[in-house]
C-alpha cells in the first residue's frame, strides 16, 4: 500500500510530528505546503528519526516540499506551474506511469470566488495537457484547493470536475456543447460534517460575514477513473500524531500552537 | 486673456506600431531557444476562457529533461489586449530568500492577546495600485522583463540549463580549474 501525507504546516516548526505521523502511519510520501525549511532538511530530519531511507526526488525550487521513501526517480518532478504553486511528479508502478499534481492554490491574486474558479479552470486546462502529451490519465490530484469540494471551481466541467460518487464517474467524462470534460472522482466528500469517522473538515474559520461554513474541507485528494482500480482505503484526516493532539479541546484545528490545516492521509495499492 | 489647450492624449498615440503582448511574449520564447541554442525552448499557449478572457502561458521547456513549466501568466480580454495583467511567478520559498522573517512582540494593548480573544481587530478594505497591470506596450515590456530577471525564473533557467549541460557532457568529461 502506497501511503501519501500532505499537511499544510502553515510555517509552522512542525517537523517532528511530521516524523511522527511519517512513523506512526508508515508513510511513503510526505508533501508539505507552507514548509519554512529547506527540502534538505525537511529530508534530514524525517531520515533522522525513520529506520527507512527516504529521497529528494529531482525538483526546482517551490513552495510545495516532496520527500519520498520509493527512491530518488519516482516523482521527479516533470511540470511546475510558478504562479500558482503547482507541481505534476511522474511514478511508475507495475510498468505504468503515474501523475501526481500536488497544488496549493492560494496566489492572493485569486481570492475572490470567480477568481478562485478560473484559476481552477486554469489549472485543470494544464493537467488535461501534460495528460495528453504523456498519453494516459492515471493521475492524482492532491493539495490545499482553498475551495471547498462542493464550490464552483472543484465541481464545474471546465474546472476539476470533481464528482461525490465513483458512479458518476464511470464513463471517465462527459460532453458538454461539444467539448469532453474528463472527471476526477472526489473522496473528500464522504468525510463532510458531524456523520463521519473523522472530523468534519480540514480547516476551521467562523466568518463574521452571512456565509460562513465553520468548516472547511481545502485539503483534498481527487483520482481520475483510471486510478480508481487501485483506489481501496477512504482518506484520512488526522487528528493526532503519536500522543499529541493536532486539535484544542472544542475539536478544532489547534491553531495557536500548531496548523490551522489538519493533515490528510491516502492510500492507493501500488509499490 | 487667451486660452490654452493643451493635448491630453497619452503618450501611447504618438508610436508607431504598438506590439500586441502575445508578440511581445512570442519574441522573447524565440530568444531564450537562440540564446540557449536549442537546449530551452518556449511556447506562448493561448487559451480563452468563458468570460471572454484570453490567458496567455509563457511555458518553458528543457525537452532533454522530459520537464516544462509555466514561468508567468498575462491575462487580457478578447479582443482588447491593453490592459494586461501579468501573473507573475510567486516568489521563491522563504529558505532561499534574502531575507528571513523572524517574530516581533507586539507591545499594543490587547496585540499580543491570542486572536479568539481579541476584541477590536476588524478587517479594512483598502485600495492599492496593481503594479502588474499594463496599459501599454512600453509599460507591458518593462514588467515582463521584471518577471524574466526575477529570482524565481532566472533560477529556474540557471537550474535547467546546468543539468542539460551536464547531461550533454557527463561529468567524467567536465574539465575542473584548480585554484590558486
Amino acid at each position: 500500500m502506497l501511503k501519501t501525507l500532505f499537511w499544510n504546516i502553515r510555517r509552522q516548526p512542525l517537523l517532528n510530528l511530521v516524523c511522527e505521523l511519517v512513523r506512526e502511519h508508515s508513510v511513503d510520501v510526505v508533501v508539505l505546503a507552507e514548509c519554512q525549511e529547506s527540502p534538505e532538511r525537511v529530508l534530514e530530519t524525517i531520515q533522522a528519526t525513520c529506520d527507512r531511507r527516504f529521497f529528494l526526488p529531482d525538483a526546482r525550487p517551490s513552495r510545495l516540499v516532496l520527500v519520498s521513501g520509493l527512491g530518488s526517480e519516482q516523482f521527479r518532478e516533470v511540470d511546475l506551474d510558478l504562479t500558482g504553486t503547482m507541481s505534476i511528479r511522474r511514478a511508475v508502478f507495475e510498468g505504468l506511469e503515474f501523475l501526481w499534481g500536488f497544488v496549493h492554490l492560494s496566489s492572493k491574486l485569486h481570492k475572490e470566488s470567480a477568481d478562485q474558479t478560473a484559476l481552477a479552470r486554469d489549472v485543470s486546462s494544464r493537467f488535461q495537457l501534460i495528460e495528453q502529451r504523456r498519453g494516459h490519465r492515471r493521475t492524482v490530484l492532491c493539495g490545499d484547493f482553498n475551495m471547498n469540494p462542493f464550490e464552483r471551481g472543484l465541481v464545474e466541467a471546465g474546472a476539476f470536475h470533481a464528482m461525490m460518487t465513483q458512479d458518476s464517474v464511470q464513463n471517465g467524462s462527459r460532453i458538454v456543447m461539444n467539448q469532453e470534460f474528463p472527471f476526477f472522482y472526489n473522496p473528500m466528500w464522504g468525510l463532510i460534517g458531524d456523520r463521519t469517522p473523522g472530523p468534519p473538515g480540514t480547516y476551521y474559520a467562523r466568518r463574521s460575514n452571512h456565509l460562513s461554513y465553520d468548516w472547511n474541507m481545502l485539503d483534498q485528494v481527487l483520482f481520475r477513473k483510471d486510478v480508481l482500480p487501485y483506489f481501496k482505503v477512504d482518506p484520512q484526516v488526522l487528528t493526532s500524531a503519536g500522543n499529541q493532539l493536532l486539535v484544542n479541546q472544542r475539536g478544532r484545528p489547534d491553531k495557536e500552537k500548531l496548523s490551522d490545516h489538519l493533515p490528510l492521509l491516502f492510500s492507493l495499492q501500488l509499490k | 486673456m487667451s486660452t490654452v489647450i493643451r493635448d491630453m492624449w497619452p503618450e501611447v498615440i504618438d508610436l508607431e506600431a504598438v506590439a500586441l503582448p502575445g508578440e511581445i511574449l512570442e519574441y522573447q520564447a524565440q530568444r531564450v531557444e537562440e540564446r540557449t541554442k536549442g537546449f530551452l525552448k518556449a511556447n506562448i499557449l493561448h487559451t480563452v476562457s468563458s468570460e471572454q478572457e484570453v490567458l496567455l502561458s509563457f511555458e518553458l521547456t528543457a525537452p532533454s529533461l522530459d520537464f516544462s513549466s509555466i514561468l508567468f501568466k498575462v491575462r487580457h480580454r478578447l479582443e482588447l489586449e491593453y490592459p494586461a495583467l501579468i501573473i507573475p511567478p510567486e516568489p521563491l520559498p522563504s529558505f532561499l530568500q534574502p531575507t528571513i522573517r523572524v517574530e516581533k512582540l507586539n507591545k499594543g494593548y490587547f496585540g499580543s492577546a491570542p486572536a479568539s480573544i481579541r476584541p477590536f481587530d476588524e478587517r479594512v478594505t483598502v485600495d492599492k495600485p496593481n503594479h502588474w497591470l499594463a496599459t501599454s506596450d512600453t509599460e507591458f515590456s518593462d514588467k515582463v522583463g521584471e518577471v524574466l530577471q526575477s529570482p524565481a525564473v532566472t533560477s529556474i533557467v540557471a537550474n535547467l540549463l546546468a543539468k542539460t549541460h551536464r547531461m550533454a557532457n557527463p561529468p567524467s568529461q567536465v574539465t575542473l580549474s584548480e585554484q590558486n
